[in-house]
């Protein structure tokens, strides 16, 4: 269910009694098999037991109670993860609408899906969190307002739709004159803590703070710590003469604990972290990431691993390597951002038509006309028109490209960038080497017409990241970084469907005595299966499941094996083929 | 010399059958008693006008005589409630009150532990105490106490149709979102060393450490009226008696009646300091 970087980060997560935190990425997936299906059965005893002790339910419980508890980083990014992983597998279990939802937010209370979605901001885990916001269900019957518009801003910071939070602050703001005490503390504390989150939108936006809440708080940190130092006190002044009271809004304090440590967090994910390369002019550079910021405000950790790495600074060609759905056309908008902020054009290689339509598409939404002045197109044919120039990001074929470089090599001349994406078409192995000589021809073309241009590979299956990254800097003379994430954001738990052999030999048995006695009855051969054969062959289907991401562990295999259904299924295919003699 | 003065309320054990243990509690000194819970709505209402003050400093500052207007409120009961609010239901006023009783209890059953200050709920569901005990030297959690406290005219009723299914949820670790919260709370008021939070936190979770109580306000005092009350706790299984606390409050056999003497004594005392205010 978890690749290699995702798995690692749920074994750094602190042990428990009886839980030994190697094994929660097995543990997590287990759990979830045993939702997708009927029940364990076969697994090993050590598992089983686990399962009991540590429920979904528990680690849910107790992860999230140690998010909240500790400040430190280090314990508490892996403890979100398994809190919110635990909570977003239970959310795919039907709930029973009979039951009357309590509000999100009360005194005492904050619903398990607004706290995973938070979880998850903490964990640095964006692609979970976006799914988790996807469980919030905003307005509740009987909660109150200020619960309704913090639920409704939880929901947008974790799918990092910033802007609409700025846009609710100027208008979601009316007196209620709530008549109890209690209540209105209860709203005030709500209200300071939509605040905070208001704030945290605007400082990742680089917006000024909004004008209702500018003043109040210094920062979204000093919200969130107001409201922390408030909501939970000993009695001592309150209660004259009682020893040992302790008073508190523990919803919203828990609430200000989770929301602070995902405060932290994004402040490092902040896409307005990210410097300019160098020669970039910087103002149109960050009018680039303020654009940008409103669509994917938050920088991915595998994104920032490769910006650590300096992938995108001017003079630095790389090979990213990253799994599908990882963001690769995100990772290469920084560069091309780049290349652009520099007064440069970009051209974009995609190895089919179609892709190269959908990235033309991409593209234009990522660098919009009326941001960067920058216009994407992949109609660029100097066979057409005499003199045409290319535009600022062009998309094509390595064919087409390579047939340009020929014809008129002198308007690649202002191109800062080559990037190339699928770019295992390189390769001969996969067995075009048509395409893939075509392809090198490129490669080597532009790098002799744009000596000075960088060079950007992508791929989600190149192997040898390291020789490839070694050979472009010794083609273009300068740094080539070389980026292999295997981090995904998706979490898929692998099963396949497989029968009891035992049980699949007894079918085929019971049909072929089937078929001989019906043979004998009816007094001819048939040379295909009758149907009082076929109603023999069936089985019960069970699924094996990997828990980790690769199936082996050593030399024993890591699965579970449970049955998918309670009933028998037919079975097709050829009865005599498989028989023996 | 100091003279032991009689406590508030009298707390012993006492015996109820095999699968459970008893607490008895019973009240020695009602004008004190209400003294106490008055100062606890007093409380809780100077504790939000200083939540208020600090997050709103430019609204009307809360006066004194608001915040015991604001007690006297949460002590009286208006049967339909008005706009503006003069009074709670019953079972909310008395609700509060035996809260408020059950946590004066605890406290002295089981001193130094971290339990949240009673406050009207606004639903009858949900958790209505965690007590948390730390280890002698604070570095841990030795036991979590999930209390259910109930003011009602049919207190078996109540028990098996409500407190053993709630109970029964805790048990099976079922997502609790006032559990997490009110620990979290609890244990960082105790203020608890990061190096300890993950025993903490693993702690509120482990059922081998966690005990039940059920408490409620009766008017029938004997073992044999406890041990029908009290049937069938054994349905929280898997732990040991110990582990299953039947709570009773002995009062006079007009139950309603003694909790609105005991709220007027109370509203009474905040109406004594109203008068010896400027």
């Amino acid at each position: 269910m978890f690749d290699a970087t995702t798995a690692a980060l749920l074994r750094s997560a602190p042990a428990m009694p009886g839980l030994n935190p190697a094994s929660i990425p097995a543990l997590l997936t287990a759990q979830y098999a045993n939702l997708a299906a009927a029940r364990l059965r076969g697994s090993d005893e050590g598992l089983e037991d686990l399962v009991q002790a540590w429920s979904l339910e528990r680690l849910a419980d107790t992860y999230e109670i140690l998010t909240s508890l500790t400040s430190d980083a280090e314990i508490r990014r892996p403890a979100a993860f398994v809190a919110g992983t635990a909570q977003l597998i239970l959310a795919r279990r039907q709930t029973s609408a009979t039951e009357h939802k309590p509000p999100n937010i009360d005194r005492d209370r904050v619903d398990p899906s607004l706290a995973a979605a938070i979880l998850f901001l903490s964990a640095e885990q964006y692609a979970d969190a976006n799914e988790a916001a996807l469980s919030i269900q905003t307005n509740v019957e009987g909660q109150s307002y200020e619960a309704d518009i913090l639920s409704e801003d939880i929901a947008d910071l974790a799918r990092g739709r910033l802007n609409e939070i700025l846009a609710r602050s100027a208008r979601w703001r009316r007196p209620i004159r709530y008549a109890d005490l209690d209540e209105r503390a209860l709203a005030a504390l709500v209200e300071a803590l939509i605040s905070g989150v208001e704030l945290l939108a605007a400082s990742l936006l680089h917006e000024t703070p909004p004008p209702l809440v500018a003043g109040r708080f210094d920062s979204a940190r000093h919200a969130f710590e107001t409201v922390m130092n408030l909501s939970a006190s000993t009695g001592e002044s309150y209660l004259p003469g009682i020893e040992g009271a302790i008073l508190a809004y523990a919803g919203p304090h828990h609430l200000a604990s989770l929301l602070l440590s995902a405060s932290d967090g994004l402040a490092l994910a902040s896409l307005f972290a990210v410097p300019p390369p160098i020669g970039a002019n910087t103002q149109s550079w960050n009018t680039w990431l303020r654009s940008r910021a409103k669509i994917a405000p938050f920088v991915w950790p595998n994104h920032r691993e490769a910006i650590a790495k300096g992938f995108y600074q001017t003079g630095v060609s790389s090979v990213v390597v990253l799994p599908t759905g990882a963001g690769k056309t995100t990772v290469s908008s920084l560069k091309i951002g780049g290349v652009l902020a520099r007064g440069k054009k970009v051209v974009f290689l995609a190895p089919t038509h179609a892709l190269v339509d959908q990235l033309t598409v991409d593209l234009q939404e990522m660098f919009p006309a009326d941001v960067m002045g920058s216009v994407v197109s992949s109609d660029f044919d100097l066979l057409m028109l005499v003199n045409a120039q290319l535009r600022d990001i062009e998309v094509m074929t390595p064919e087409r490209c390579l047939a340009m470089l020929s014809f008129a090599p002198e308007a690649f001349q202002d191109v800062g960038l080559l990037v190339f994406d699928e770019c295992h078409l390189l390769s001969p192995e996969i067995g075009r080497i048509r395409r893939a000589l075509d392809a090198m021809l490129c490669v080597l073309g532009f790098n002799h017409v744009a000596p000075d241009a960088d060079m950007l590979f992508l791929s989600a299956m190149l192997k040898n990241v390291d020789d490839m990254s070694d050979w472009v800097a010794a083609l273009t003379g300068r740094p080539c970084v070389a980026v292999d994430l295997p981090w995904k954001p998706s979490r898929q738990a692998r099963g396949v469907i497989i029968y009891d052999n035992g049980e699949l030999e007894r079918a085929r048995q019971a049909a072929i005595e089937s078929q001989r006695k019906e043979d004998t009855r009816v007094g001819t051969r048939s040379a295909s299966l009758r149907q009082v054969a076929k109603r023999e062959l069936s089985a019960v289907p069970y699924a094996i499941w990997g828990l980790q991401h690769n199936w082996l562990s050593g030399n024993s295999a890591a699965c579970i094996t449970n049955p998918i259904s309670d009933t028998r299924v037919m079975l097709a295919g050829s009865l005599w083929e498989t028989a023996s003699g | 010399m100091t003279v032991a003065s009689t406590p508030t309320l009298t707390t012993e054990a006492v015996a109820i059958d095999s699968d459970c243990v008893g607490e008895r509690w019973k009240a020695n000194d009602e004008a004190t008693l209400a003294r106490l819970i008055a100062i606890m709505a007093m409380g809780q209402a100077a504790y939000a006008g200083h939540i208020l003050t600090t997050l709103a400093p430019a609204e009307p500052k809360i006066s004194t005589a608001q915040l015991r207007a604001e007690a006297k409120i949460k002590l009286t009961v208006e049967e339909p409630v008005k706009k503006p609010r003069g009074g709670y239901p019953r079972w909310q006023r008395d609700g509060l009150i035996f809260e408020a009783i059950s946590w004066l209890a605890a406290r002295q059953v089981y001193p130094g532990v971290l339990l949240k200050t009673p406050h009207v709920s606004s639903t009858s569901q949900g958790l209505d105490g965690l007590m948390i005990e730390l280890k002698g030297d604070k570095t841990g959690i030795a036991r979590t106490t999930i209390f259910e406290d109930k003011c009602t005219d049919d207190a078996r009723s109540m028990f098996l149709g409500r407190v053993i299914p709630e109970f029964k949820k805790r048990h099976a670790n079922e997502r609790s979102a006032e559990i997490i919260s009110t620990a979290t709370a609890l244990i960082m008021t105790a203020g608890v060393d990061e190096v300890t939070a993950t025993q903490f936190a693993a702690a509120v979770t482990d059922q081998t450490l966690r005990r039940y109580r059920a408490s409620f306000a009766v008017t029938a005092d004997s073992q044999n009226e406890r041990k029908k009350l009290f049937a069938d706790y054994n349905r929280i299984d898997n732990i040991n008696a110990d582990q299953r606390i039947g709570a009773s409050f002995v009062v006079p056999p007009k139950m309603r009646d003694w909790f609105d003497q005991l709220a007027k004594q109370a509203v009474d005392y905040l109406n004594s300091l109203d008068s010896g205010s400027p």
